[in-house]
């Protein structure tokens, strides 16, 4: 508990040095709120003009792919605000020996280099992505109940998103170049947000068994979509135990490899 | 000095794309991962949501393309996105911020024609990986190369796209004179581009009045347009086509001059 405290009043320097930073760079500021609009924008017109001339992907109509794409925007807006920046950084870090003033901390490594960014702009537009996606739950047909567990839903999606992105990143430790890796990532984001059942079988099992992407929206979407696939749920849960393992086999095989660039 | 190497290491445009390449292949893994991985992804992505829906669902063919002619756009896509958007302004504007611009503004060789030769380095490289990308698939049956001279007005128009993308790239990094980050404008770009530029979709999905406004803008003209040239379908226009291309071309490069000009002025280096 005392620990938990600890983490709490950290994370609170964090989120302050972020809004400090976040209001010096207003530009900046105000050209995230715009990337997101333009992000959002793009991705719900390419799927509604794909839907004008398909009826269905899959065995998804237009209102469940279209749900699924909004709640996978609301992950991607958490995952924006909250970690995203952070696997920038890793990168220079490594390469500039930086990740030393981290691991000397005395709180666990993957706590700074993972979460002491926030970006705040992003914040701001928490109240747009909701909105998308009860404009289309609503579409869908969500009722009572799966609107309750819809914001524990999100989380737990975001909670797998963030970890596979960090087992990802522990990549740079051995390719140095950050861009790349980083790239990799995004990609594999966009993944995420088509349904399960438009892929093929050998890509459908890549992508749910080594690397989980496909069950990041596909589980909870298809839970709430049909209750009785509470199967898939668990099918998630066990994706985060494997994911948590993976990052902590990964991390300290990379830090065995970094080379501090101090002498 | 040998007449066969003097000619090289005069030029400093020979010798700017020399070290770029090297810098390039320093880092392979995030070369491949920058230009290689994501259309590579995005065609497999692709693959598997047209062959479930053309070839295991209930239609055949959507907004005129069925399997196979799908499957080659994507390829072109493919192809078309390697070559033209795979040169990354990033270290333009990483210039800027550093102050290292500082030494250009002394030097012979200007800031313009060192990123100018950097970028056509990386254009260079990109059009071997886009050769092999398009072997393999002339390979496996996917695309059909057109008859010469379609082909040479194809890569004309790819060629003139590649230069588009760098004008736009080369201005969003020289924002950098105003903004810290620039990665939010141009990666804007990129979702906007992907988008109208036919990427995602093939224009002919897109409502007829979203089509005539694109037609206007520099984007479809980056993929869209070269594709419909390269797989041989009539294409009309190809003097206003010319037009708009030469038009975008000419208010980028103005825009460029302009926005460097301003930039300049309230520059304030350190060192060199």
């Amino acid at each position: 508990m005392r620990s938990l405290r600890h983490y709490a009043l950290v994370y609170r320097q964090y989120l302050s040095m972020s809004l400090a930073n976040a209001l010096i760079h207003r530009t900046h500021f105000c050209l995230l709120i715009v990337f997101e609009m333009v992000f959002y924008f793009t991705s719900i017109a390419g799927l509604e003009i794909l839907f004008r001339a398909v009826p269905n992907i899959g065995g998804w109509d237009r209102n469940q792919a279209l749900l699924l794409l909004s709640f996978m925007l609301a992950v991607d807006q958490l995952h924006m605000t909250f970690v995203s920046e952070n696997f920038w950084q890793l990168g220079d870090d490594i390469r500039l020996g930086a990740l030393d003033y981290h691991l000397l901390r005395p709180i666990g490594s993957l706590f700074p280099v993972f979460f002491r960014s926030i970006r705040c702009g992003t914040l701001a537009i928490l109240p747009l992505s909701w909105l998308i996606l009860i404009y289309y739950g609503h579409q869908a047909g969500l009722a009572g109940l799966d609107w309750l567990l819809l914001p524990a839903l999100v989380l737990l999606a975001a909670l797998l998103q963030t970890v596979i992105d960090m087992v990802i990143v522990t990549l740079l430790f051995w390719t140095v170049g950050a861009d790349g890796v980083n790239f990799v990532r995004i990609n594999l984001q966009t993944v995420a947000r088509w349904p399960r059942e438009a892929f093929l079988t050998g890509f459908r099992f890549v992508f749910t068994f080594v690397i989980p992407v496909l069950l990041i929206g596909n589980a909870p979407v298809a839970f709430l979509l049909d209750s009785s696939r509470w199967q898939i749920l668990g099918g998630m849960g066990l994706a985060i135990l494997v994911s948590l393992y993976s990052l902590k086999v990964m991390w300290q095989a990379g830090l065995r490899r970094y080379e501090s660039a101090s002498s | 000095m040998s007449l066969l190497t003097s000619p090289l290491q005069a030029s400093p445009w020979l010798r700017t794309a020399q070290v770029s390449l090297s810098n390039i292949m320093t880092y392979k893994f995030n070369f491949i991962a920058l230009v290689f991985l994501p259309p590579l992804v995005f065609l497999a992505l692709r693959y598997n949501i047209w062959s479930t829906v053309l070839k295991n669902g209930n239609q055949t063919t959507a907004a005129g393309y069925d399997h196979q002619a799908m499957m080659a756009y994507q390829a072109w896509v493919f192809v078309l996105t390697i070559f033209v958007q795979g040169f990354v302004g990033n270290k333009i504007a990483e210039d800027i911020h550093k102050g290292k611009i500082s030494a250009f503004l002394l030097y012979p060789f200007s800031f313009w024609q060192f990123h100018t030769a950097t970028f056509l380095a990386t254009l260079a490289l990109q059009a071997v990986v886009a050769v092999i990308a398009i072997s393999v698939f002339i390979g496996a049956n996917i695309i059909v190369l057109p008859a010469s001279p379609v082909l040479l007005v194809g890569l004309a128009l790819t060629c003139a796209g590649a230069w588009i993308w760098y004008l736009f790239q080369y201005i969003i990094a020289l924002s950098a004179f105003w903004l810290g980050e620039v990665w939010v404008v141009r990666s804007s770009l990129y979702l906007m581009c992907a988008l109208a530029s036919g990427s995602i979709l093939p224009l002919e999905f897109f409502p007829a009045n979203i089509i005539r406004i694109l037609g206007w803008t520099p984007f479809p003209y980056l993929i869209y347009v070269p594709i419909r040239v390269l797989t041989g379908a009539p294409h009309d226009d190809l003097v206003l086509t010319t037009l708009i291309f030469v038009g975008w071309g000419l208010a980028l490069t103005v825009l460029t001059n302009l926005v460097w000009r301003r930039g300049i002025r309230m520059y304030t280096g350190g060192g060199i």
